[in-house]
């Protein structure tokens, strides 16, 4: 080959050969970087070019004895042929070949075959906006086509999953993509009873205009990202009704603008932090059915505009806090099926908005404090299966509006107060199971007719 | 005119406007300037086309035919097309956009067209490069995975198990 460079060429010649060269080492399938920089390979590709030359036999050119083969064809042409096909299609091809399967899922593939097909909008109708197929399918696509195409649909400002989509079954196990951190414009994502599974991706911290996150009704797994803790827009979180686990991230305490926290019906364990004492504007609390544990947090007191408090259905244990008193907007506390101790705390009585009190199946001992007369709004008052002792407080009567008193399964002694009878809307009056409770029961009860039945059968052994 | 030459020395005589359709001349003339008469050297043009096949070119049928005929074939047929309108995000074009007489030149044999594909690639031809690459992805579309692998002799190289997980992952899409 050192021969070749002594060839004597023409000046005009030496300049197409140069441009050859250079355009060759760009378009060689096998591009070789020194090619352009380097003078002796420059000139050795010269040679080989050169038109007097017998050929050196490229690998191509030795192919071509045969047929030329798909698999030939270098990785960009491949990109290219099958960028023309549809990506609803495209990647059940990805089960064709490894090397087909790497190729459809790069990221240059990806953005060539989106590019292709589909429609950038930069617009989208809020109000009567639905999701289109491919916006559906977005929920089943490998990361990369996720990611390339939430580019696409970036405008949006609301997701939300309908039951018609459900119904079409356009994707059987749809996961939420980590992609959708990137939809930083959305303010509503509802993907309630939409069959999601995997897990909540951390990436939706990104998304700071966030007002209402709801996941109802899912079969998501995994914890929940503390990330979430940074949408201080966000008004509503909803994940009631998945397979989540791991605890309640402090950080949620973060949330500022929270009205609405629902956790409830998942695997959750560990306390309730302290921190969600700090959600000022939070309204309804509802984290029943979980595996939640340890003592209720005083702080939970400060929460003046809660209205719904859930705790049922847990682990808990410790005592009612008697900071609950300053819970002023409370309609309704459960705190059924825990195991809570220590009495009930008269500063209750201050809760004048306060219509459910659901105390049962605890292990809550003393008195019924009479300071719950004062909750004037009282319509159901359920604190059976304890061990409630002493009187039953005779200041119940002041509570004109209850509807259902159940007090059974406890260690109550005396009589059914006879003021009761000035109750005027209780419908259901359940004293069973307490052994030291005498009769005979006051008669306008016993008149009261649509109690009768259920009145008598249960009031049987006591009377 | 234009003098370029094929891979296996063939040489070949072209107006400017048919041989510029190529983005790669045009450079090339425009680096060494026209008035340079030495030909234009295209050493990654296919030489020899299989003689089988090829039956659009009437006038070469007997002959052994070269790829490098073939795309001149290509540019002449379109030298008086419009430059081509950007393509725009409104209207995305489709594997099913392909004129008639382009779906006839190419109506050629798998070996011969990817022979074609190639050389558009390196002579950089954009729309002959597209519409091959349309004419491929055509033979493709509404095809099973099986029936692929079988039409470019491709090697089905998954375990079971790895080709299962596959298709898990693209349950959304194997069904229809």
């Amino acid at each position: 080959m050192g021969s070749n460079q002594s060839i004597d060429t023409p000046p005009g010649r030496n300049r197409i050969q140069k441009a050859v060269a250079m355009l060759r080492a760009r378009y060689s399938p096998t591009p070789d970087p020194s090619a352009v920089d380097d003078p002796i390979n420059l000139t050795e590709s010269c040679a080989i070019i050169s038109l007097q030359q017998p050929h050196i036999p490229h690998t191509r050119q030795q192919k071509q004895q045969q047929q030329q083969q798909i698999s030939d064809l270098p990785d960009e042409l491949f990109c290219l042929i099958f960028s023309w096909i549809h990506p609803r299609q495209v990647l059940g091809y990805r089960r064709v070949s490894k090397f087909l399967n790497n190729l459809l899922q790069t990221r240059s593939f990806t953005v060539l075959n989106l590019a292709r097909h589909v429609v950038r909008r930069d617009w989208y109708d809020q109000d009567s906006y639905r999701l289109d197929e491919l916006e559906r399918l977005w929920f089943a696509w490998p990361e990369v086509y996720q990611e390339v195409f939430a580019d696409y649909i970036a405008p949006l400002v609301e997701i939300q999953w309908t039951w018609e989509h459900t119904l079409t079954r356009l994707v059987e196990h749809p996961q939420i993509p980590k992609a959708m951190g990137k939809l930083i414009n959305l303010t509503h994502l509802n993907l309630s009873h939409s069959n999601m599974s995997g897990q909540i991706p951390g990436e939706l911290g990104n998304l700071k205009s966030l007002q209402v996150l709801r996941l109802w009704a899912n079969s998501i797994s995994g914890p929940i990202p503390p990330e979430l803790g940074s949408l201080t827009q966000l008004r509503a979180l909803e994940l009631g009704k998945n397979k989540l686990k791991g605890p309640i991230p402090p950080e949620l305490g973060n949330m500022e603008s929270l009205q609405e926290l629902q956790l409830s019906h998942n695997e959750l364990s560990g306390p309730i932090p302290a921190s969600l004492g700090n959600l000022k504007g939070l309204i309804r609390l509802e984290v029943q059915s979980n595996k939640l544990s340890g003592e209720i947090p005083p702080e939970l007191g400060s929460l003046r505009c809660l209205t719904h408090l859930c705790l049922e259905k847990n682990q808990f244990s410790g005592s009612i806090p008697n900071e609950f008193g300053s819970l002023v907007s409370l309609w309704s506390m459960n705190l059924k099926w825990n195991q809570l101790t220590g009495s009930v705390p008269p500063e209750l009585g201050n809760l004048l908005n306060l219509g459910k009190l659901l105390l049962r199946s605890n292990h809550l001992s003393g008195t019924l404090p009479p300071e719950l007369g004062q909750c004037m709004n009282l319509t159901e008052l359920d604190a059976s299966s304890n061990n409630l002792t002493g009187a039953i407080p005779v200041q119940l009567s002041q509570c004109i509006n209850l509807r259902i008193i159940n007090l059974s399964n406890n260690q109550f002694t005396g009589r059914v107060p006879v003021e009761f009878e000035m109750l005027q809307s209780l419908r259901k009056l359940r004293v069973a199971k307490n052994g030291k409770l005498r009769g005979p029961l006051p008669r306008k009860l016993k008149k009261a007719v649509k109690m009768k039945e259920r009145f008598q059968l249960m009031m049987k052994r006591v009377l | 005119m234009v003098r370029i030459t094929s891979s296996d020395s063939q040489e070949f005589s072209v107006s400017q406007d048919i041989a510029c359709q190529s983005q790669l001349i045009k450079n090339m003339i425009e680096d060494v300037g026209d008035a340079d008469e030495q030909p234009i050297p295209l050493p990654n043009v296919a030489g020899a086309i299989l003689q089988k096949g090829g039956s659009c070119f009437p006038s070469i049928s007997n002959a052994p035919k070269l790829t490098l005929f073939a795309v001149i074939e290509y540019a002449t047929m379109h030298k008086d097309d419009p430059p081509s309108a950007p393509e725009t995000d409104a209207k995305p074009s489709t594997s099913e956009d392909i004129e008639d007489r382009d779906k006839q030149f190419l109506n050629v044999d798998q070996g011969t067209l990817f022979e074609i594909i190639l050389a558009a690639n390196y002579l950089d031809m954009k729309s002959l490069l597209d519409v091959g690459c349309k004419t491929v992805a055509n033979m493709i579309k509404g095809k099973t995975v099986e029936e692929v692998r079988a039409l470019f002799n491709i090697v089905n190289d998954f375990t079971p198990e790895e080709e299962e997980q596959i298709r898990k992952e693209n349950e959304w899409c194997e069904d229809r």
